[in-house]
């Protein structure tokens, strides 16, 4: 479990967490979402006690990261594939990494075979690609066996094989009952990964919530509607307005409906007698809700550029 | 995950960061470059102090130093050789920064003091027997081209190897602190070459009040305690100061570690 109180942190004039409180459960992959310079990394940095928190703390399984007793059993993790020393072997950094902590030895070459990285063991990490130097880190964040995963945009550098490797092995460490959390950017990856979301922006928290619950809390989810009969649509559009609701029409004959449900526009337009051709709810895509959510918080400019990296 | 939160209060803690820094330092080809760096310079050097002493003996012009112990041309060449000597007990912190391997380290022993601890604990016997080795080396190299002007009393070469060995692990540890203040490899080495090499120069030069102030920086106070001088103060006396630096190296070390970001 992650537990944060109040955590904020600043760089000088920049506050790259703002008063972050939240917990990371058990049991599944909560996914830590947010555009580039959110604050993501460093909220992990924080947690794992590399950077000191301006105000409030992180505390993993109930302590300061510091405070725990051999750290790498209870808490692994992926931060920056590059930290190792572009001169040691993947098995000699790991090896290093294992005495640390009183892990057995063997459990390098447990770990290595895990991330598919036998072959290449004994060469310099600074051969390494970006995809290898990734393995190498999650084979780092595997080496204690912990119950706490803190993976920071896992996917990076990874080809379509690794991407998935990573999805089933996040999974499968969250159905182990262990606590798994996943940053990334990209709302698609998280789609397909996280069974929880936390957003931020500006380093503020954005929503904390199932999946589910972040679509369905967008003002994005709308209702399409069609009909032949062009008046009597104006007249189905006016009332819907009068309702609280956003109209839009699209063409003369069709148009959208935003923050209604489909129900109180079908029951509208029976009573109005407009004939339908078409009422659909189309809910936001998750992508579109997270768009909505960090809008404002986009660091740099336009949203709808950063809706481009989405892909 | 029952088993492991069992034993997870084994192993581990200082030892286990010792032994971690132990594997770090002999895994990278660099730490043995620096070694044979260093022995290449020594025996050069050793090579040219004898030379010249040789010189200086034959020669009317010159001052006439008389016969000398091949362990004492030794102990003149740390004063040249200590920077390269130095280079493992730098690159043992600043590589860290370098590689950005430090936020892994971190990880692995987030107790920061103890971090540096253990890195001092691996480097004191590295450096005590990379100090001793190069003695012996730089005696061996110097007194063949002694000649008649040199002598080599194994016990009393031994000796001198050890004191080196000793000044070496101590100026290691120096090393290390100003290392994990600085961060940086440039840094880190213009800042030793400062106060190791040019400080007593420059002090001496001045003469006086310079020469007495000189008296308490380290390699000035490790010279006295290699050559078992009795003038200005005992050696003990020397390798207490010395010892002194490295202390407050490293609380200054340890004090900048715990307060900044990795
Ligand atoms: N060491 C640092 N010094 C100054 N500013 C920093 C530092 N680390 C991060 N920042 C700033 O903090 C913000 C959050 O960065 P980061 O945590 O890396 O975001 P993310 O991982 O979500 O992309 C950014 O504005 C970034 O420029
Ligand atoms: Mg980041």
């Amino acid at each position: 479990m992650i537990t944060l109180r109040g955590l904020t942190k600043r760089y000088g004039e920049t506050t790259a967490v703002r008063d972050l409180s939240l917990e990371v459960l058990p049991g599944r992959v909560t996914g830590f979402l947010g555009p580039n310079g959110a604050g993501k990394s460093t909220t992990m940095r924080m947690i794992l006690g590399l950077d000191r928190p301006t105000a409030g703390e992180a505390l993993v399984c109930g302590r300061p990261y510091a405070a725990l007793r051999n750290p790498l059993r209870r808490v692994g993790a992926l931060l920056d594939a590059k930290a190792v020393h572009a001169g040691r072997s993947a098995r000699a950094h790991l090896l290093a990494m294992a005495r640390s902590n009183g892990i057995p030895a063997r459990r390098v070459g447990e770990v290595i075979d895990v991330v598919g990285l036998t072959p290449v063991a004994r060469k310099r990490a600074g051969t390494f690609s970006l995809g290898m130097s990734q393995r190498l880190g999650i084979a780092g964040a595997l080496l204690g066996d912990p119950e706490v995963l803190l993976f920071d945009e896992p996917v990076n550098g990874l080809d379509p094989d690794g991407v998935r490797w990573v999805r089933e092995l996040a999974r499968s460490l969250a159905d182990e009952g262990r606590t798994v959390l996943v940053s990334s950017h990209l709302m698609s990856e998280m789609q397909l990964t996280a069974d929880r979301l936390v957003v931020i922006g500006k380093g503020r928290l954005l929503a904390d919530a199932p999946i589910a619950e972040v679509i369905a809390g967008s003002s994005r989810n709308r209702v399409v509607v069609r009909s032949p009969d062009t008046d009597r649509l104006r007249l189905l559009a006016d009332r819907l307005t009068a309702a609280g609701m956003t109209v839009e029409r699209v063409s003369a004959q069709e148009m959208t409906v935003w923050e209604g449900s489909v129900e109180a526009v079908g029951d509208l337009a029976h009573r109005l007698a407009v004939p339908l051709h078409r009422l659909e709810e189309r809910a936001a895509s998750l992508e579109q809700a997270y768009m909505e959510l960090t809008a404002e918080s986009v660091e740099f400019g336009a949203p709808a550029a950063a809706g481009g990296a989405g892909r | 995950m029952t088993a492991t939160t069992r034993t997870a209060r084994r192993g581990g803690g200082l030892p286990g960061a010792v032994a971690a820094e132990w594997t770090k330092l002999w895994s990278v080809r660099s730490t043995w470059w620096c070694l044979l760096g260093a022995a290449a310079v020594m025996a050069a050097v050793c090579a040219q102090l004898a030379v010249s002493h040789v010189y200086d003996n034959t020669h009317p012009d010159r001052p006439h130093p008389g016969v000398e112990s091949a362990g004492e041309v030794a102990i003149s060449a740390v004063g040249l050789v200590q920077v390269v000597m130095l280079a493992v007990a730098m690159t043992v912190i600043t590589s860290e920064y370098s590689t950005g391997l430090i936020r892994s380290t971190l990880l692995w022993t987030p107790v920061r003091r103890r971090l540096l601890l253990a890195k001092a604990v691996v480097l004191v016997p590295v450096m005590f027997a990379v100090g001793t080795v190069l003695g012996l080396l730089g005696a061996g190299a110097a007194s063949p081209l002694l000649g008649r002007w040199g002598t080599f009393p194994v016990p009393d070469v031994i000796a001198d190897a050890m004191a080196v060995g000793t000044y070496a692990a101590v100026a290691g540890v120096f090393t290390l602190g100003v290392g994990a203040v600085l961060r940086s490899a440039v840094g880190t080495l213009t800042t030793v070459f400062l106060v190791l090499m040019v400080l007593p120069t420059l002090l001496g030069a001045v003469g006086g009040p310079g020469e007495k102030a000189g008296r308490v920086l380290p390699s000035v106070a490790g010279d006295h305690f290699m050559r078992g001088d009795a003038h200005p103060y005992g050696p003990m006396v020397g390798l207490a100061v010395t010892v002194g630096w490295a202390a407050i190296a490293m609380l200054a070390g340890a004090w900048v570690l715990h307060r900044r970001d990795a």
